[in-house]
C-alpha cells in the first residue's frame, strides 16, 4: 500500500483511519489538495478544468495552463479554502464577464465555455419564471394539502365522522405545532394499544410492499408510521418532490422521469453521473409539458404576471425577453413578435413565451 | 472543410457532452460529406451485410451493482461458499437455480446460464461500461453499446420509433456512443409514466403548434450558425426526432396501462416488473432493442437479507416475460438477455454478512432467438472461485447476441475519428450455445 505522503505510516495503525483520512486530506500540507479543489472549482465557473478530468491527477500531471494553476493555488491559500470567497473572485475575473467561447479548438481558458445549463439550472429557472419567490415555497399550506394527499388512500376508507376528525388533526398540525404535540400526547396515551396493533400491520405492510418493490406504498406507510411516532424508518422523503423548490431544497435524486432527471441530474448510484446531452424526453417536456402546465396555463406564474402588468405590446416583449434570455429583443425580433401581439394579443404572449423557453439561448450559457 | 479535418475535430475528448454531440454534429440533414458511403466508414443504416440470424431483436436486462451469482442462477449447494442460501431444482435436468427464484425454476428449460463469465473490470462505472460496449472506458471516445450496433448495422425496422430504448437506465448502460444521435437509447425514467408529453398540450392546435415551431427554428437556427458547436447541433437535430415521434402512430406501444391487469399483475407493480412489460410492448412495436435496469444488486453487506428483496421482483418479471414471449410466439426471435458487470465473491465477507465485487467468474443468462434453453454453459470449481472449463469473456459473450443478431462480429466500422471498431471488440461468438 502505498503510504500517505506527510504522514508517518506506523501511526496509521493506532489512529482511526478515517478520521487520519480526512485529516490528511485537508491538511493544506497535502500537496494535491489545493490543486484539486482549486481545479475543480475553476472548472465549475468556467467548464473546462486547467487539469481534465479533475479525478485524475497524478503526480507528473501538468496543467494546460500551470501558470494560471498556481496562481489559483496561491489564491485558494489566501482565501483559506472558503469556496465562496473563492467562487466570488472568479466569478467577478475579467475572464469570467468575457461571453462564453462555443468551442474547444483552440480555447485557452481565456472566457468560460459554453455549456448547457445543468439540470439543476434548468429547473431553478424554469421555477423563477414561476414563483414571485422561489424561497418562499416551503410555506405551511402546502404541507397540509401535501399530507392529505400522502394518505388520500386512507381517508378514502373512513367515514364522515373520521373524516372529519382527522382533517381536524392535521389542520391543527400545521397551525398550532404546540397544540398538536399536547393533542397527540394525549391521544398516544389513550391509543397506545391500538397503536400498537395498527403499528404491526403497518409494519408487516411496509414488508410486503417492499417485497412487491412498490414505492409508492412504501412511502406511505413509512409516513404513516412517522405520524404515529415510529421514527428511524427507511423510506426516502418523496413527499416534497412534487413541489416546486429549488433543485436543492428536493430529494436528490429526484424520481425517475421527474423534470430534474430527464434533463441530466444523477442518478446518484455513481460518482459524477450528471450529463448534459439532449434526449427526447426533456425535449417533449419543454414543447408539451411543463411549460404549458406550469406557466402558460397558470395565470398566477410570475412571469404571465408581469407580462399582464407590462400591459403594451413592447413592453411585454422586452419583459419576456429579459425573464427568459436576460436581454432585450433585437429590432427585427421585436417587429416580429409585434406584429403577431397585434394579430392575437393573448395566443401572442403565450406563443412568445412558449418559444423563448424552447430555445437553444435559454438552454446555453453564453 | 476536407472530411479529414472534419474526424479529426470530432475526436475532441470531452467526456459526457461527447455521446450525443459529436456524431449529431458530424451528420446535418443531407448536407454531411459521411452522408456518402466511405468504404467501412460510418454509412446509412443496415449497410452492413448481415448473415443468418437466429433472433431479430432483444430484451436486455441489466442487474446493475454485480448480481451474486451463487444466490441466483449458479448456487454450489454443500460449498463452503454458499452460505445460507438454499438451491431448488429446476424444470431442466442439470439447472438448480436460489431459493429464490421459485417461479424462474419452472422457466429454466428455456434459459442458458453461461457460468462461465470472466471480465477483467473491477469496478461499476468500469464494468457497466465494458458489458455494454466490449471496449473498456476511456476518456477520449465513447463506444457505442450493443442496441446502437444493432441499429446501426441492421436498421431500423420501425421507422418512426426509436430502434433502442432504455429503461430506468443510468450512465454507463446503454449509449450511442460516437454514432449518429439517432442511435442514442431513449431514456424511459418510469415505465409506469411511458413516454411523456408525446402529444401537444390541451388547447394548442396543430396550427398554433407549426406556427410556433416555425420561429422556433428560425430563432434556433440563428442560434446555432452563431454558435456552431456540437451540442447545440445535437439540440437541434433531438428536437427534429421528438417532432417525428410526436407524429407516431404507434405511441400507444409506451402505455403499458392498455395491457390486460392479469398482465400486469403477472409481472409486478415494481420499476422492474413495469419495465419488462413495456420492454414487451415496445419490441412487439418493432423497437429492435430494449434495455431495462434494475439496480441495488451491490451486496457489500447484508447480501443474504438484501437478496430476498433484490430477487422476487427479478423471478416475477424475467418468469412473466419468458412466458408471455413463448405464448405470443415472440421468444423464438428474440433475445432475452440478463446481465450485470460482475459476480460477487464466493467468499463471504463475515464482518458485513456481504459479497464483494467479483469479476473472475460469473454468471449471465441468455434465452430465446435460437439459444438453447434448459443448460448451462462453462464450468466453475466447486466453490465457485474459478473458471475451469470453456471460459466466456465479456467480449465473447457480446459476440455470442451479435451472432446470433446476424452481425458480423469481425466487421470494421471506422469512427468519425477514423480508427476501427467491432460489435463486440475481439470477442468470439460461442456458437455451441445456439440450438
Amino acid at each position: 500500500m502505498r503510504r500517505f505522503r506527510g504522514l508517518d505510516p506506523d501511526v496509521r495503525r493506532e489512529i482511526d483511519s478515517r478520521a487520519a483520512f480526512s485529516e490528511w486530506l485537508t491538511d493544506s500540507d497535502t500537496p494535491r489538495f489545493t490543486t484539486v479543489i482549486a481545479n475543480r472549482m475553476w472548472e465549475r465557473a468556467f467548464g473546462v478544468a486547467l487539469i481534465e478530468p479533475v479525478d485524475d491527477i497524478k503526480d507528473d500531471t501538468v496543467a494546460a495552463n500551470p501558470a494560471l494553476m498556481s496562481l489559483l493555488e496561491d489564491l485558494m491559500r489566501e482565501v483559506d479554502y472558503d469556496l465562496r470567497a473563492f467562487l466570488e473572485i472568479l466569478y467577478t475575473t475579467d475572464a469570467y464577464q468575457r461571453e462564453s467561447i462555443p468551442d474547444r479548438e483552440g480555447y485557452a481558458h481565456q472566457a468560460p465555455i459554453m455549456r448547457r445549463m445543468s439540470a439543476e439550472q434548468c429547473w431553478d429557472s424554469m421555477l423563477t419564471l414561476v414563483l414571485p419567490d422561489i424561497d418562499a415555497t416551503l410555506n405551511e399550506p402546502d404541507a397540509v394539502a401535501l399530507d392529505i394527499y400522502a394518505s388520500y388512500e386512507d381517508l378514502l376508507s373512513m367515514d364522515e365522522e373520521e373524516f372529519e376528525e382527522e382533517l381536524e388533526i392535521m389542520i391543527v398540525r400545521y397551525s398550532d405545532p404546540m397544540a398538536y404535540r399536547e393533542m397527540r400526547r394525549e391521544s398516544r396515551e389513550n391509543d397506545d394499544q391500538r397503536n400498537s396493533a395498527r403499528v404491526r400491520m403497518l409494519t408487516d405492510q411496509l414488508k410486503k410492499a417492499r417485497k412487491r418493490g412498490d414505492t409508492v406504498t412504501v412511502e406511505r406507510i413509512v409516513q404513516s408510521l412517522r405520524d404515529l411516532g415510529i421514527t428511524g424508518v427507511r423510506g426516502r422523503d418523496r413527499l416534497r418532490v412534487n413541489y416546486m423548490a429549488r433543485a436543492s431544497d428536493l430529494p436528490s435524486p429526484a424520481p425517475d422521469g421527474h423534470f430534474l432527471r430527464q434533463f441530466g441530474q444523477s442518478k446518484r448510484d455513481l460518482i459524477s453521473a450528471s450529463h448534459e446531452d439532449a434526449n427526447i424526453p426533456q425535449l417533449l417536456n419543454l414543447l408539451n409539458g411543463f411549460v404549458e402546465e406550469r406557466l402558460l396555463d397558470q395565470t398566477q406564474a410570475v412571469l404571465r404576471r408581469e407580462m399582464i402588468r407590462a400591459r403594451a405590446p413592447l413592453a411585454q416583449i422586452n419583459t419576456a425577453y429579459v425573464g427568459v434570455l436576460s436581454r432585450e429583443p433585437g429590432p427585427e425580433e421585436r417587429e416580429m413578435w409585434l406584429r403577431i401581439m397585434r394579430g392575437d394579443p393573448r395566443q401572442g404572449t403565450k406563443d412568445m413565451i412558449w418559444t423563448l423557453l424552447n430555445t437553444h439561448e435559454f438552454l446555453f450559457i453564453r | 472543410m476536407t472530411i479529414r479535418e472534419h474526424l479529426r475535430r470530432a475526436d475532441e475528448p470531452s467526456r459526457r457532452t461527447f455521446v450525443s454531440g459529436l456524431a449529431a454534429g458530424l451528420f446535418g440533414v443531407g448536407t454531411s460529406p459521411l452522408a456518402s458511403p466511405l468504404s467501412g466508414a460510418l454509412t446509412q443504416d443496415g449497410a452492413v451485410p448481415l448473415r443468418h440470424a437466429t433472433a431479430k431483436r432483444v430484451i436486455y436486462l441489466y442487474m446493475s451493482g454485480g448480481m451474486s451469482q451463487l444466490d441466483t442462477f449458479s448456487p454450489k449447494p454443500g460449498a463452503a461458499t454458499q452460505g445460507p442460501t438454499e438451491a431448488i431444482q429446476s424444470n431442466a435436468d442439470d439447472v438448480r437455480v436460489s431459493e429464490h427464484f421459485p417461479l424462474m425454476a419452472r422457466h429454466m428449460d428455456k434459459v442458458c446460464v453461461v457460468e462461465s463469465m470472466n471480465s477483467n473490470q473491477g469496478a461499476h462505472a468500469q464494468g457497466q461500461y465494458y458489458m455494454h460496449t466490449s471496449y473498456e472506458l476511456r476518456g477520449t471516445i465513447r463506444h457505442p453499446s450493443l442496441g446502437a450496433w444493432l441499429n446501426y448495422m441492421a436498421g431500423p425496422v420501425n421507422e418512426t420509433l426509436p430502434g433502442h430504448v432504455a429503461i430506468n437506465g443510468g450512465l454507463y448502460n446503454a449509449s450511442g456512443g460516437f454514432l449518429e444521435s439517432k442511435y442514442m437509447p431513449l431514456p424511459i425514467g418510469s415505465a409506469e409514466d411511458g413516454l411523456q408529453n408525446s402529444a401537444r398540450a390541451d388547447g394548442v392546435s396543430e396550427g398554433i403548434f407549426d406556427r410556433r415551431m416555425r420561429r422556433l427554428r428560425e430563432m434556433n437556427d440563428a442560434f446555432r450558425d452563431r454558435y456552431n458547436t456540437k451540442e447545440v447541433r445535437a439540440y437541434g437535430d433531438m428536437y427534429e426526432q421528438a417532432l417525428s415521434l410526436m407524429d407516431s402512430q404507434d405511441l400507444d406501444a409506451f402505455d403499458i396501462s392498455k395491457e390486460p391487469e392479469s398482465i400486469q399483475e403477472a409481472y409486478g407493480t415494481d420499476p422492474f416488473g413495469k419495465g419488462c412489460l413495456l420492454a414487451r410492448r415496445l419490441i412487439e412495436h418493432d423497437v429492435r432493442f430494449v434495455e431495462v435496469v434494475k439496480s441495488g444488486w451491490d451486496t457489500h453487506a447484508e447480501n443474504f437479507d438484501q437478496m430476498g428483496e433484490l430477487c422476487p421482483p427479478v423471478d416475477r418479471a424475467l418468469s412473466a416475460l419468458l412466458a408471455d414471449l413463448d405464448a405470443r410466439g415472440l421468444l423464438e426471435d428474440t433475445m432475452v438477455v440478463l446481465a450485470t458487470e460482475f459476480g460477487r465473491t464466493p467468499r463471504i465477507n463475515t464482518q458485513r454478512d456481504g459479497r464483494d465485487h467479483y469479476p473472475k467468474a460469473f454468471s449471465c443468462l441468455l434465452a430465446g432467438g435460437g439459444i438453447q434453453g434448459g443448460v448451462k454453459y462453462g464450468k466453475t470449481d466447486a466453490e465457485g472461485h474459478e473458471v475451469t472449463e470453456d471460459i466466456v469473456t465479456v467480449e465473447d459473450f457480446n459476440a455470442t447476441i451479435a451472432y446470433g443478431l446476424g452481425l458480423p462480429t469481425e466487421y470494421e466500422m471506422y469512427s468519425p475519428s477514423g480508427r476501427p471498431f467491432r460489435v463486440a471488440h475481439k470477442g468470439i461468438p460461442v456458437k455451441a450455445m445456439f440450438a
